[in-house]
């Protein structure tokens, strides 16, 4: 009960410093996120558009076809078959595709599963048993191997099913009016789909930056060609996490002042002695000040953050290829990891304070810890930095903020030791620091002269 | 040692704190009685703002104790509901309004906002409630100190200073206000470093220097005491007077103009010597010390960072005028 009057009057406290409280919480939070936004210009948003050949295709069954031949593809092109809801760039599809530079794919908007040929001619066939779709491959269409399933969820009962190609190569700017970029032209044998009998129709998926390509269908040969490019875009970063790292930087000299002067600001005015007058109990206090700081920073933070993803989904889904999940549990963490980390910054600062009561003394030591550790990590072998990092706040933070691997290749390059904290560790490792400089400053304050 | 039961009673027992090598109180025992104002008199650095903050418990004592209606300050729960207290009238967050300074006090002790607008009316403050504290000027900050002391209507006081600075009017105020809270009954502790501060204000004066109490009575005790065994007389030629005086073992202080104040002889005594020397004197009478006498006798030893007194002779010398 009189812990939650002192939460109250700290919060009362907070709000009427003006400049030296809410406001400049708000501040730092916008300070954290502009430059995010601003970075957003540069994220990579993949040139994602190709030719697809297709015609009706209901209920379960498979479309087998074989590439014999890929002529005048480039390093992100491809050939080979698809299932997909309908012809619009966002529909849900799978596709088995013979790569130009990576040889069989099994491919949805983010996932990639890796075959085993990598030349042709490449028999690929996908087999449709309700939300599951299933890849095989054969050298001789005789034998037949398994390269995986993907799941569609709520993949309708009437689809398309068709012939990709991609040429992966691109050329002069404005080349597409002048019909003169590059084209490759992939030729399919033995095409095989359940059903009646239908004519195949020619789109473009997505953005179109070639000329839109054709196809011609002679006893069973269909030659295809097609612009576009195929190319797996890499860890794109959909939140703001990323570009978000440098954004850091930046909004952390605010949070860092506004954690140091919510307590030195009453030292150096003699005020903490009315505050310990009214509240003897001064840890109640000291808990107090870190629940309305570190309550204000998240909610100010998860509202910047939210609003620059939504910013970054609108900027993505105008130009890129997929929907974009916003409550994608990687998003989510991402997002929520930048605010946690951000809080605890703040409240480092806070803990600094009290321990120091002087503003400079404060702020030199919180920047020192935040920096320092990272800077020192770099100096050593991963083996020893890894750890030494963990030692700042924002590196063990690393590990919440770290944005999702947004293609997953199957099975996943090697990786290599990273830096980059497990978010159990960089989690764990936040709250030891943060309650470990609370509660030291909690018992300091409890010892000492007001 | 009788047991306190009165909730408003302020208890001081053998009260040690030194800062580094400073022993700031050195053994310092009194008691605060309700229903009086109490005055708490030294000169800078004897000790009043360290055993106020002892009381307090903002500062650990390293010896002795300090009860507040019988228990330690720092075991309230609600503290600014038993004790009100003003340390700094500058300590205040200057761009915090008023009213926000009250509120946030209140907020902690579980006190109804409206006892931020009340106290503000108490204060006549009520006009400058949404104003930021910064542009306060000192009588102000004043105040706004003591409204936060009345908060939680508390039966003890404690004000360090509260007369500081203020201009007659408020000094004026002030006193009125002292007097008013002791007649409602309330323990009203008030220290000063200036005893004439306290003059109309005060019934009881503590008198503390070097960190020792030097005197704990009742204003009336403090003054007879001090006027005790004195004479007044006015001389033309004083030097000669003091000379004279003092070299029959009285001490001699020039108190302005023609005026001489002698000790240590009864007034007889000095009639007959000025009789016998052919000096002129005139208006002989006991004299009857001011409070602030008082203390500047009690205190005359205990000035931690004063000039040295050239306004007591023991042996003759030019006399200098007292500044009053």
């Amino acid at each position: 009960m009189s812990l939650w009057n002192s939460v109250r009057a700290e919060w009362t406290k907070f709000w009427s410093m003006r400049l030296g409280g809410g406001v400049a919480v708000v501040i730092a939070g916008a300070v954290a996120t502009i430059p995010a936004i601003a970075n957003l210009d540069s994220v990579p948003v993949p040139m994602f558009s190709y030719d697809m050949v297709h015609r009706p295709f209901a209920g379960d069954g498979s479309i087998t076809a074989q590439v014999t031949s890929h002529e005048g593809v480039g390093g992100g092109g491809a050939a080979g078959v698809v299932l997909k809801e309908s012809t619009e760039r966002t529909a849900p599809y799978a596709a088995l595709l013979l790569t130009a530079d990576r040889g069989v794919r099994l491919h949805t908007f983010r996932t990639e599963i890796a075959g085993s040929l990598t030349a042709t001619p490449a028999w690929l066939r996908l087999d449709r048993s309700g939300d599951a779709i299933t890849g095989y491959e054969s050298a001789d269409g005789v034998t037949w191997h398994e390269v995986g399933t993907l799941t569609l969820p709520g993949l309708p009962e009437q689809i398309e099913a068709g012939l990709i190609v991609a040429a992966g190569a691109s050329g002069p700017p404005g080349c597409a009016a002048q019909r003169q970029c590059p084209v490759s032209t992939a030729t399919f044998e033995d095409v095989t789909v359940p059903g009646p009998d239908q004519p195949w129709r020619h789109a473009v998926v997505g953005e179109p930056w070639s000329q839109p390509g054709s196809f011609t269908e002679s006893g069973g040969v269909l030659r295809v060609s097609g612009g576009g490019d195929f190319r797996p875009f890499g860890n794109f970063d959909p939140t703001i996490a990323d570009s978000g790292l440098f954004s850091l930087v930046i909004g952390l000299p605010a949070l860092v002042a506004v954690g140091v002067l919510f307590v030195t600001s009453e030292y150096t005015r003699g005020l903490h002695r009315t505050t310990f007058a009214a509240t003897p109990r001064r840890w109640h206090v000291l808990v107090a000040k870190a629940l309305v700081l570190g309550g204000a920073v998240v909610v100010v933070e998860l509202v910047a953050l939210a609003a620059g993803l939504a910013w970054l989904v609108s900027h993505v889904e105008s130009t890129g290829i997929a929907p974009i999940e916003y409550l994608h549990p990687a998003i989510v963490k991402a997002v929520a990891g930048t605010a946690v980390t951000l809080t605890a910054v703040a409240l480092t600062g806070l803990a600094l304070g009290w321990l120091f009561r002087r503003p400079a003394a404060a702020i030199a030591s919180t920047a020192a810890l935040l920096i320092l550790p990272a800077i020192v990590s770099q100096n050593l072998p991963i083996e020893i930095g890894r750890w030494v990092v963990l030692a700042s706040p924002v590196g063990a933070g690393a590990g919440l903020t770290e944005p999702p691997v947004e293609f997953v290749t199957i099975p996943a390059p090697p990786a290599g030791p990273s830096i980059v904290p497990t978010p159990w560790v960089g989690g764990l490792t936040l709250i030891v620091i943060v309650s470990g400089l609370l509660g030291l400053a909690a018992w300091r304050l409890h010892r000492r002269d007001a | 040692m009788s047991v306190s039961i009165d909730a408003r009673r302020i208890e001081v027992r053998e009260l040690r704190k030194r800062y580094g090598r400073t022993v700031a109180v050195d053994g310092v025992s009194f008691t605060v009685e309700p229903g009086r104002v109490t005055g708490f008199v030294g000169p800078n650095g004897a000790g009043k703002s360290t055993t106020l903050r002892l009381i307090l418990g903002l500062d650990r004592p390293d010896a002795g104790t300090t009860l507040v209606g019988g228990r330690a300050y720092r075991d309230l729960r609600q503290p600014l509901r038993e004790v009100g207290s003003l340390l700094d009238p500058a300590a205040v967050h200057p761009r915090r309004r008023a009213r926000a300074h009250l509120l946030w006090q209140a907020r902690s002790n579980g006190l109804p906002a409206r006892r931020v607008e009340e106290v503000l009316d108490q204060v006549g403050l009520a006009a400058a409630a949404r104003k930021r504290a910064g542009g306060f000027s000192l009588g102000m900050r004043a105040r706004l100190g003591i409204a936060a002391a009345l908060l939680g209507d508390p039966p003890v006081l404690l004000l360090d200073e509260p007369v500081n600075g203020l201009d007659p009017e408020g000094i004026a105020w002030m006193r009125g206000l002292l007097r008013a809270l002791a007649a409602e009954g309330r323990t009203v502790f008030v220290s000063s470093h200036l005893m004439g501060e306290l003059e109309d204000a005060a019934d009881h004066i503590i008198v503390i220097g070097r960190g020792r109490i030097l005197a704990d009575a009742s204003v009336a005790d403090l003054r007879e005491r001090a006027s005790s065994g004195r004479v007044a007389l006015r001389t033309t030629r004083r030097p000669e007077a003091i000379a004279l005086l003092a070299g029959n073992g009285a001490t001699v202080a020039t108190t302005g103009g023609e005026q001489l104040t002698v000790e240590g002889l009864p007034a007889d005594r000095v009639v007959e010597l000025l009789t016998g020397a052919g000096l002129p004197f005139s208006e002989v009478t006991s004299h009857r010390a001011s409070l602030e006498e008082a203390y500047m006798e009690l205190t005359r030893d205990a000035v931690e960072f004063g000039a040295p007194s050239v306004t007591v002779h023991t042996a003759p010398s030019e006399g200098t005028e007292v500044p009053r």
